[in-house]
């Protein structure tokens, strides 16, 4: 008994002093996200280390090379640029490096009082057929080299050079490569006539190549994952009978194409899987328009959607890690975009709203799908969550005769940043990017021809 | 009763006793075994009704206009200024009614009346308005104690915070926040690289730092500076009341960027 009692008033001496003893938090405060803002890039133009007796010929190169990066840097939309007026320190004057280590070298103090927070100083010069770019990025605020290289090649593959060092600037800055050295393909009716043909560009719009003549009706093209093939359907003509939508494969390298799939009905939307092997595809020819599994001999490997019903389920997509498809079905009535495992299990329903959302696009994280809607009168680009959450419009945008744009078939960038997709805002449908909180807007191609269903290509080295 | 009786019926109460705990026991040990070797399914929680997003949204035109400080709450409202004309009313209506012309003196008289007591309500309703907000006012003095320096293990007012006391530290802290948030920015190439980085500052009586010390490093030492600068520029901070001066100056508030 007085065992217990001494138990228990010790146990009741310990639980309060530990109370006395207990420290209280200091107050904790989230400040939350932070407000973001450009940091202020100096460009000045490129200096030309050649002979006195430059040609003008010489100095387009240079002034090529200058423009190329300046547009690439702006679209990135870290950046924003100083007037070549506000500069203190003449360019012409200093060379690429920093004084003192360089007698002739600029001064950082010149350009921290103009509030740059970087600084790029570069050189080019002509030997033979051939370009050399000397380039530096500086942190003005560090007073520190961010990147420094030089490149060299052919004079004719200038604009390669120039996105190059865009996206190693933007990978010593950021930790992550720029989208600047990828391309584009897609359907363009600007061979003239009702034909669309298939052709690739440079992700600027630049260098358009063509690379089908069927003289018929191509569409939705795709890239494989190293970007060595171009899965497409185009709508031939068959021996003694009528046109049938078949899909076929093109090889940039050698320029040979095969038909992959050409099942009666459609054999339409061709995506590669990511390691290369596969297509996901729509066949029709067994009643439903339903996706299927093909490897790159045409054989079925798995029927991945089963109507119902005699639902159409079109445009696949896979993840770049392998692990789910987005598509568009119309199986509740209207098509919406689903997501499915990679073998076809756990079919989610993600949109709910609007009449028509399709061409969905993944983002390269997985994370955030991109598609196409359709709200009473026109189609808008929308990005949200894997899950369906999160929805942010992208585009909203009249016609010259007042009426609504439609803006269609996004294709999210490799670097996950942007997203790209065609508008007929100017009256044709021209190809657009626009960073995927909406906040900017670019048109890419400049002219009056009409584009369908560009897709974006990874970075090629 | 006789003894043998009383120890019988002892007998039989200690018997019963034990009979009792062993089917106490018995039920006891029924239900662990139950819970241990036969755990009830987990009951799976799912909400019954999905909200849909039932329109698609719409494109969104600018960007949330700035954080602006609210107004400085520790102001009090100046005292209205009715009361020095509500005397001047009483005088006239007192005028009024002592020329009430002859014919209509019985109504005017029972209307002034009536504006009189009016009048001398609202009077009293603002001096008891007033009253309350000396009161408020003094009982915010008196709550203050001399400053004692927070150190080692000491007993300390805790945030076990009810009433008054908890709205002012929510709305000093709040008002904090806010400022921070302000002065809170970031070049756009060092966003969306989940970096976090937590700071102890402890500042003044007048808001000035006195100490900012990174508790938790980003690992970037970029990200690392902006977040020191950021916390430099929003110096000074919003004073604090009395009552928190201890606790900012000696223990010092933990900022979480961005958590």
């Amino acid at each position: 008994m007085r065992f217990l009692r001494l138990f228990l008033s010790i146990s009741l001496v310990l639980f309060f002093s530990l109370n006395l003893l207990a420290q209280t938090d200091e107050p904790y405060i989230k400040v939350g996200e932070a407000k973001a803002r450009k940091s202020l890039l100096a460009f000045p133009p490129l200096l030309y280390f050649g002979t006195p007796t430059a040609s003008s010929q010489y100095l387009s190169i240079g002034s090529d090379l200058f423009n190329i990066i300046l547009n690439d840097l702006t679209v990135s939309a870290y950046f924003q640029m100083i007037d070549q007026k506000a500069y203190l320190e003449d360019p012409s004057k200093t060379s690429l490096r920093p004084a003192p280590g360089d007698p002739k070298g600029f001064n950082f103090k010149s350009w921290k009082a103009i509030n740059a927070d970087f600084l790029i100083r570069g050189g080019f010069s002509v030997i033979g057929s051939e370009v050399e770019l000397e380039i530096y990025a500086y942190s003005v605020v560090r007073s520190d080299l961010v990147v420094g290289k030089k490149y060299r090649g052919p004079t004719n593959s200038l604009r390669k050079i120039a996105h190059t060092f865009a996206n190693d600037f933007l990978l010593a800055l950021t930790g992550q490569t720029g989208p600047f050295t990828s391309k584009v393909v897609v359907a363009s009716d600007r061979g003239g006539g009702k034909f669309r043909e298939i052709y690739t560009m440079d992700w600027d719009g630049f260098n358009p190549q063509k690379i089908t003549s069927h003289n018929t009706v191509s569409i939705s093209p795709s890239w494989s994952p190293d970007g060595t093939k171009i899965v497409y359907t185009a709508f031939v003509k068959r021996k003694g009978a009528g046109r049938n939508p078949d899909m076929y494969v093109y090889n940039t390298g050698n320029g040979s194409r095969y038909r992959v799939s050409y099942r009666q009905g459609t054999n339409s939307g061709g995506s590669f899987t990511p390691d290369g092997q596969n297509i996901l595809l729509t066949v029709s020819q067994n009643g439903n328009p339903d996706i299927y599994r093909i490897d790159l001999q045409g054989n079925i490997k798995q029927r991945l959607t089963n109507g119902p019903l005699g639902a159409m389920n079109v445009e696949p997509v896979m993840t770049k890690d392998g692990s789910r498809i987005a598509f568009s079905s119309d199986r509740h009535g209207r098509p919406m975009i689903y997501t499915m495992n990679a073998d076809g299990s756990n079919i989610q329903r993600r949109t709910f709203a609007g009449q028509f959302n399709s061409s969905p696009s993944w983002s390269p994280d997985g994370k955030k799908i991109a598609f196409a809607g359709q709200e009473n009168t026109h189609f808008d680009i929308f990005v949200m969550d894997a899950d369906g959450t999160n929805m942010v419009r992208l585009t909203s945008a009249k016609k010259p005769n007042g009426k609504m744009s439609n803006n269609e078939d996004p294709s999210f960038s490799p670097c996950g940043r942007f997203v790209m997709y065609t508008s007929d805002r100017s009256g044709k449908n021209q190809i657009y990017i626009s960073t995927i909180d909406g906040s900017e807007e670019r048109r890419i191609t400049m002219d009056s021809h009409n584009y369908f269903k560009p897709k974006w290509s990874q970075n090629f080295d | 009763m006789s003894t043998l009786e009383r120890s019988r019926i002892e007998e039989k109460i200690v018997r019963n006793f034990f009979v009792s705990i062993f089917f106490h026991v018995l039920v006891i040990a029924a239900f662990s075994i139950k819970f241990v070797f036969f755990p009830d399914e987990a009951i799976l929680i799912e909400s019954a009704v999905r909200v849909d997003i039932v329109g698609l949204p719409e494109k969104m035109q600018q960007l949330p206009p700035p954080l602006t400080e609210p107004a400085d709450a520790t102001k009090k409202t100046p005292p209205p200024s009715a009361p020095d004309s509500k005397p001047s009313e009483a005088e006239k209506k007192a005028d009024s009614k002592t020329k009430p012309p002859p014919e209509e003196k019985a109504i005017n008289l029972n209307k002034t009346k009536d504006r009189q007591k009016q009048a001398l309500d609202k009077l009293k309703a603002l001096d008891a308005l007033e009253k309350m907000k000396k009161e408020v006012a003094q009982q915010g003095k008196s709550q203050a104690d001399q400053p004692r320096p927070v150190r080692g293990n000491v007993l300390s007012a805790g945030t076990a915070l009810t009433g008054v006391n908890q709205l002012q530290y929510e709305q000093y802290f709040g008002q904090l926040d806010i400022h921070i948030k302000n002065y809170w920015s970031l070049p756009e190439f060092l966003q969306n690289r989940d970096l976090k980085a937590q700071v102890r500052i402890q500042f003044d009586e007048n808001g000035f730092i006195t100490s900012k010390v990174i508790t938790r490093s980003s690992g970037n030492a970029e990200y690392d500076n902006f977040v020191l600068d950021s916390i430099q520029r929003a110096s000074p901070f919003p004073a604090p009341p009395e009552k928190f001066r201890d606790i900012v100056k000696y223990k010092g508030v933990i900022l979480g960027f961005p958590e």
